[in-house]
């Protein structure tokens, strides 16, 4: 495609705004994985013309900009406060350019610069209709959906290399985002299944067991050989506590199964699965009337 | 359970991700399948990863030089979820027009 490292380069700009804005936990991941998507957008084969990939590309990192200022905790009031600025301004303006295209044609019926004046006024009211009516209709409560509308539409006349600015001018930079609430950090190393215990994780698997998604015209995990590993934690996680687990958790991180050509359990299901069961081993050998634990960093399931 | 505050763009992510629930799903099929601009659907893929409701990887690197990408799928617990969590809204929704009821597929069992 043509341009195509130019077209890189302002939408890679673009994503480096975005990720400044986040907090430094995800920042650089966020950022590998939207300058990895970028390539890929520009050679989307469902989309045709090359121009439409570009603007997609450019949209997906405007729209990156967006989503991460909006994201940033405290940002989002000072931002809104400043798009309602923008907003009822825009509007003002629009509403004089109307009235005044309207008081032209009543004058001077002639002049073609009154029409113009009634039209760009319409279309912009219209336009601010429209986001209004859709956002408060998919919003919870009514007052939401406005605010929504007003970052939308304001969105739609601030390029976001002047949005970046506007975020620092009013603090909303990310250097001051102590509380972070909406985009923590990555979870913290060690046992990371969150509440669930070891009878949730039981009766999880119960679900589960035997029932995973099977593929049909992909190659899976041999059938009988996941089922006997389950098994065996089932029995082990049922009969409680033991000094030595018949089966441990890194037991279950360990284990590799055969694979079939066509059908099978699918592979990502099951994985995800033993992750559990194996959480739930971990939790049972740390529990307080174990006396030997097996190794516990076998909990750490992050891959 | 955990409880999922529905929302029709993260409904529209569920359907997507159920879609075929073993599929890897890059950030920008996500949006092109569910219709979202990427500020809606990043903080929300955060939420759900957040709640393990959603796992992410990076592809491996590919030799053509190109960027591992990051791709998501649900965990078998947010299958669980968000069928359930679709189920209720299908439900509460009876008649909903231009939707017609069909089974997701990939449903364990």
């Amino acid at each position: 495609m043509r341009g195509e490292r130019s077209l890189l380069r302002i939408g890679g700009y673009l994503i480096g705004l975005a990720s400044r804005l986040l907090p430094g936990g995800i920042r650089d991941e966020r950022r590998r994985e939207w300058t990895a998507e970028l390539p890929a957008i520009l050679r989307d084969p469902d989309t045709r013309l090359a121009a439409h990939r570009a603007a997609r590309m450019l949209g997906y990192a405007a729209g990156a900009v967006w989503g991460s200022a909006l994201a940033a905790g405290g940002a989002r009031g000072r931002l809104t406060a400043v798009m309602a600025v923008v907003v009822g301004l825009l509007t003002a303006d629009f509403l004089l350019l109307a009235v005044r295209g309207i008081l032209g044609v009543a004058n001077a019926p002639g002049d073609w610069v009154h029409y113009y004046g009634i039209a760009a006024g319409t279309l912009y009211l219209v336009g601010l209709g429209w986001v209004l009516a859709r956002q408060i209709r998919q919003a919870a409560k009514p007052m939401e959906g406005v605010r929504d509308a007003v970052l939308d539409y304001g969105a739609a006349f601030i390029p976001s290399w002047l949005l970046s600015r506007l975020l620092r001018a009013v603090g909303a930079d990310s250097s001051d985002l102590p509380g972070q609430t909406s985009a923590p950090g990555p979870p913290a190393p060690g046992p990371v299944l969150p509440a669930a215990s070891a009878e949730q994780a039981i009766s999880l698997a119960r679900d589960t067991a035997g029932r995973f998604y099977r593929t049909r015209l992909r190659p899976g995990y041999q059938v009988a050989e996941v089922d006997k590993l389950i098994a065996r934690i089932e029995a082990t996680l049922t009969t409680g506590t033991r000094p030595v687990q018949a089966v441990t958790a890194a037991d279950v991180q360990a284990a590799k199964f055969g694979t079939t050509r066509l059908g099978g359990y699918d592979e990502p299901v099951v994985d995800e699965a033993l992750d559990y069961y194996a959480g739930a081993l971990a939790r049972l050998a740390l529990s307080p009337d174990s006396t030997t634990g097996p190794d516990t960093d076998s909990t750490d399931m992050t891959r | 359970m955990r409880v999922v505050k529905m929302s029709a763009p993260l409904e529209r992510v569920l359907r997507a991700f159920l879609d075929d629930p073993a599929a890897p799903r890059y950030g920008y099929d996500l949006m092109k399948a569910a219709g979202l601009k990427s500020g809606t659907l990043y903080p929300m893929l955060g939420r759900l990863e957040d709640d393990r409701l959603v796992t992410s990887a990076w592809e491996t690197p590919q030799q053509d030089g190109q960027r591992p990408r990051k791709y998501y799928r649900l965990t078998s617990e947010g299958i669980r979820v968000a069928t359930l969590e679709l189920a209720q809204v299908s439900a509460s929704r009876p008649r909903a027009p231009g939707r017609p009821a069909r089974p997701v597929p990939g449903i364990l069992g």
